[in-house]
């Protein structure tokens, strides 16, 4: 926790830094004059909901909203939910949970009043997930040759970690964007209550020390 | 218009980095390469020195099976054992040079899937550990959780 803390930190810090190398920017008659709220987008992470329409054990959706500032600054916030059923001839696996994201995006590319809406960006994201999840095995193969079903009762768990996130999103159609972005997931990290963990964190995925996630989004902008 | 043509350039270029890494990790041969094995480690501990004791011979055998898991084993300091998977009590004959002892542990089983390629494994927490025969030693619990991590001690019996 204390990590994810420091690395989001530092990532907010370097962009903050970079910002102030660009004050002479600021000077820009035309960039002081633009106001600070540019507009807000409402967006959907399309990879989970193909996945889940051909993955008949496995449900998750992904919405974000996030605000121009400047056209520079993108607070966002990402949130959805996650089901997945594993039924094998050894073992069945469910696990439900939810989880939220809380970030920041900076976009690289200069203001413009032609296509204000394209961003190229970088970004740090805190996730935090939690899950639900249950586990029923059978025991065939042992020193003991012991057979029967030994089960877990639903536990439930907490789980945190950090992304770095590289993407682009630009204009389709007028106020439709689509999107792609890269991320490094880091740190991931859960509350340790019981002798196992949740082997699926809703939306990091399989339990790694890091990994490379991927996102692909298309994005409406609000009207206001 | 130069704005859109960057936009455009970076945005392409992302995808096709996107769709090679999809592809290359797509090939990736999906085989389970985690440790899987359960054991729980017992270490001999000489305890007028506080040091590892080194065993002329063991033998050991589970209580129940007819399987030897150290067969006379020569110059051993410390032995890893399968707990059971089911049954909460797991009893194991040991003869410690020469000398017949008999080592119980009672134990909770926790099923751990670790990923779909490796499937799953029981973890076990040690609720308590006896013996019961001749050999002259205390039994101290070190580490109640037995998971899959190689050359872990859980258990020491001081001699």
């Amino acid at each position: 926790m204390k990590n994810i803390f420091i690395y989001v930190c530092s990532c907010f810090l370097c962009i903050v830094s970079v910002l102030n190398t660009n004050a002479q920017e600021l000077s820009n008659p035309e960039k002081l004059s633009m106001p600070l709220y540019q507009g807000s987008f409402i967006g959907l992470n399309l990879a989970p909901s193909v996945e889940s329409f051909y993955v008949p054990s496995y449900f998750s959706t992904e919405v974000s909203i996030d605000v121009s500032l400047k056209q520079k600054y993108f607070p966002i916030v990402e949130a959805g939910i996650e089901n997945r059923k594993l039924l094998t001839s050894d073992y069945t696996y469910n696990s439900s949970g939810y989880f939220a994201k809380f970030g920041i995006n900076y976009n690289f590319l200069k203001t413009s009043t032609l296509v204000p809406n394209n961003i190229f960006y970088i970004g740090a994201r805190y996730a935090i997930a939690s899950t639900t999840y249950e586990l029923a095995t059978q025991v065939t193969e042992s020193y003991w040759n012991e057979q029967g079903e030994v089960s877990l009762m639903p536990t439930k768990s907490l789980a945190t970690w950090g992304e770095i996130v590289l993407g682009v999103r630009a204009e389709l159609f007028p106020s439709v964007l689509l999107g792609t972005s890269v991320r490094y997931g880091f740190a991931p990290s859960f509350s340790k209550s019981l002798l196992g963990y949740p082997t699926f964190i809703p939306n990091y995925g399989l339990f790694l020390p890091n990994k490379w996630l991927f996102t692909y989004s298309i994005t409406y902008k609000l009207p206001f | 218009m130069e704005i859109t043509s960057l936009v455009k350039n970076i945005y392409n270029r992302l995808i096709v980095f996107i769709c090679l890494a999809c592809i290359f990790s797509a090939c990736v041969e999906k085989e389970c390469i985690t440790y899987k094995h359960v054991l729980v480690g017992i270490e001999l501990i000489q305890d007028t020195s506080n040091t590892v004791y080194t065993a002329d011979s063991i033998t050991v055998k589970g209580v129940g099976s007819d399987e030897i898991i150290y067969d006379n084993a020569k110059n051993i300091s410390s032995i890893y054992l399968p707990l059971k998977s089911v049954s909460n009590t797991t009893s194991f004959d040991i003869v410690l040079n020469e000398t017949p002892f008999v080592l119980s542990i009672t134990h909770q089983n926790i099923p751990q899937l670790l990923s779909i390629e490796c499937g799953t494994v029981m973890f076990h927490k040690i609720e308590d550990a006896t013996i019961d025969g001749e050999i002259q030693a205390v039994i101290q619990v070190e580490n109640t959780h037995v998971q899959n991590r190689e050359n872990e001690k859980h258990i020491y019996i001081r001699l």
